[in-house]
């Protein structure tokens, strides 16, 4: 072989046995053409859309302005008054950024974030010194407090506690708010259930203090527990204690 | 491959049922499927209905090529070969003939050297015909086709490292066959 191999192989291609006769190529193109029928394609949805190159701009324009105006009046809204036009938005915003929030803890922290927002609303509202003001801001707080105690997901005891400090700063305004919320009942039967417990504990503060002691030849030794002199009740409890016990309960060696 | 923007826009207007598209594309096409089938078949009868049978199958599915994937040319050339492999289960017996006549285009050569053209040719076919089918693919599409390895990945959906290994195992048993 005069010429390499791959010569050789280059030039196979433009033999003309390696090549369609005139004749095939007519009749094939012919016979292929007329067999064939093309499934119309599945056109995606937007493409649906018979929509001119100024047209797609148009809408892109007016889809970019409505964003842009959308954004705005949402960020506006969080500075709205209960009252204010714009204020549903906030709210709705709020609920969306509740259900949004993928954690029990996140959404605690939003649901948070709002009731302080309703407590800033009142007392900004007391500000202003306008009755209706204040009231609409009396009823979206206890509105909002309503709907967080229906809320699934959430800590219920910061939720309460947060709730609680919220009231503490606004009692003024509750009392004067024109009606009483619907949950308020609820809510108070079970903090006071609670506070009730919790009450009991604060009113009598003194620990059950058992005072360690012993008897030694005729004589009780009294050993104060850790910590009781930091306690003046309990003290006092532990001495008279220890009084009636050395008097009476501990008899006396022989 | 041939990333062309005419395949493409043909391709387009193909899928929304334009005849004339299709038309253009076989025009494109036919040559380099017609030849590929050839060299794998080695009868123009063969390669002349499977040619006819795999644009007719291109055409019906080409609804089902997607743009973001493969290059057209590519796609049709793995369809080709699939059509091949077919061809070969059902006729297992494929006759190899050593004593074709090749007509040797004329590129300005003495008599004497298109005789030894025409020889060689004859020759390197004859032993190509002899070679396994996948080494003998790997020859026509390297050679032949002149597409590079990338490209031959593409088709045969192999990793270029096994085309290279492919490729030259392929070309040294050709030259076992050929004594060269």
């Amino acid at each position: 072989m005069n010429r390499s191999l791959e010569d050789v192989l280059k030039t196979m291609g433009t033999m003309k046995e390696a090549e369609p006769s005139a004749s095939f190529r007519t009749n094939a193109r012919i016979r292929i053409l007329n067999s064939v029928t093309i499934p119309s394609a599945p056109v995606p949805w937007f493409r649906r859309i018979n929509m001119t190159y100024h047209m797609a701009r148009w809408a892109g324009g007016a889809a970019l302005a409505s964003l842009i105006v959308g954004g705005t009046m949402v960020y506006a809204a969080q500075y709205s008054t209960p009252g204010s036009a714009l204020y549903p938005l906030k709210t709705a915003s709020e609920q969306a950024a509740l259900k949004l929030a993928p954690t029990v803890g996140l959404r605690t922290s939003v649901a948070t974030t709002v009731i302080d927002r309703r407590a800033r609303e009142v007392s900004e509202s007391e500000a202003t010194g306008s009755k209706q003001t204040m009231e609409q801001a009396v009823t979206s707080f206890q509105d909002t407090v309503h709907s967080l105690e229906h809320t699934n997901g959430l800590d219920t005891h910061e939720i309460e506690t947060h709730v609680k400090a919220a009231e503490a700063g606004m009692k003024p305004s509750l009392e004067e708010a024109p009606h009483q919320p619907t949950t308020e009942p609820k809510r108070d039967t079970r903090s006071g259930e609670d506070s009730g417990e919790h009450e009991g504990t604060r009113a009598n503060p003194q620990p059950t203090l058992e005072p360690m002691s012993a008897t030694s030849g005729g004589q009780t030794i009294t050993v104060p527990t850790s910590g009781t002199e930091a306690v003046e009740g309990a003290q006092t409890t532990t001495e008279s204690h220890t009084k009636e016990r050395s008097g009476s309960d501990i008899p006396k060696a022989d | 491959m041939r990333r062309d923007s005419t395949i493409n826009d043909l391709v387009a207007r193909a899928k929304a049922a334009d005849r004339q598209a299709l038309g253009e594309l076989y025009d494109a096409l036919l040559t380099r499927v017609y030849r590929f089938v050839y060299f794998r078949v080695n009868r123009r009868e063969d390669a002349e209905d499977l040619t006819e049978q795999v644009f007719v199958k291109v055409f019906e599915k080409i609804n089902m090529f997607d743009e973001r994937g493969i290059p057209f040319e590519a796609w049709v050339f793995r369809i080709a070969r699939n059509m091949i492999i077919d061809f070969y289960r059902t006729h297992k017996t494929v006759t190899v003939t050593l004593d074709q006549a090749f007509d040797v285009p004329d590129m300005g050569a003495s008599p004497e050297e298109c005789a030894e053209r025409a020889f060689e040719m004859d020759q390197v076919h004859a032993a190509l015909q002899s070679l396994p089918d996948s080494y003998r693919e790997i020859i026509v599409l390297k050679y032949i086709e002149e597409y590079d390895n990338e490209e031959i990945s593409t088709i045969l959906q192999k990793p270029v490292s096994h085309i290279r290994v492919l490729q030259s195992r392929a070309v040294q048993k050709l030259k076992d066959i050929l004594h060269v």
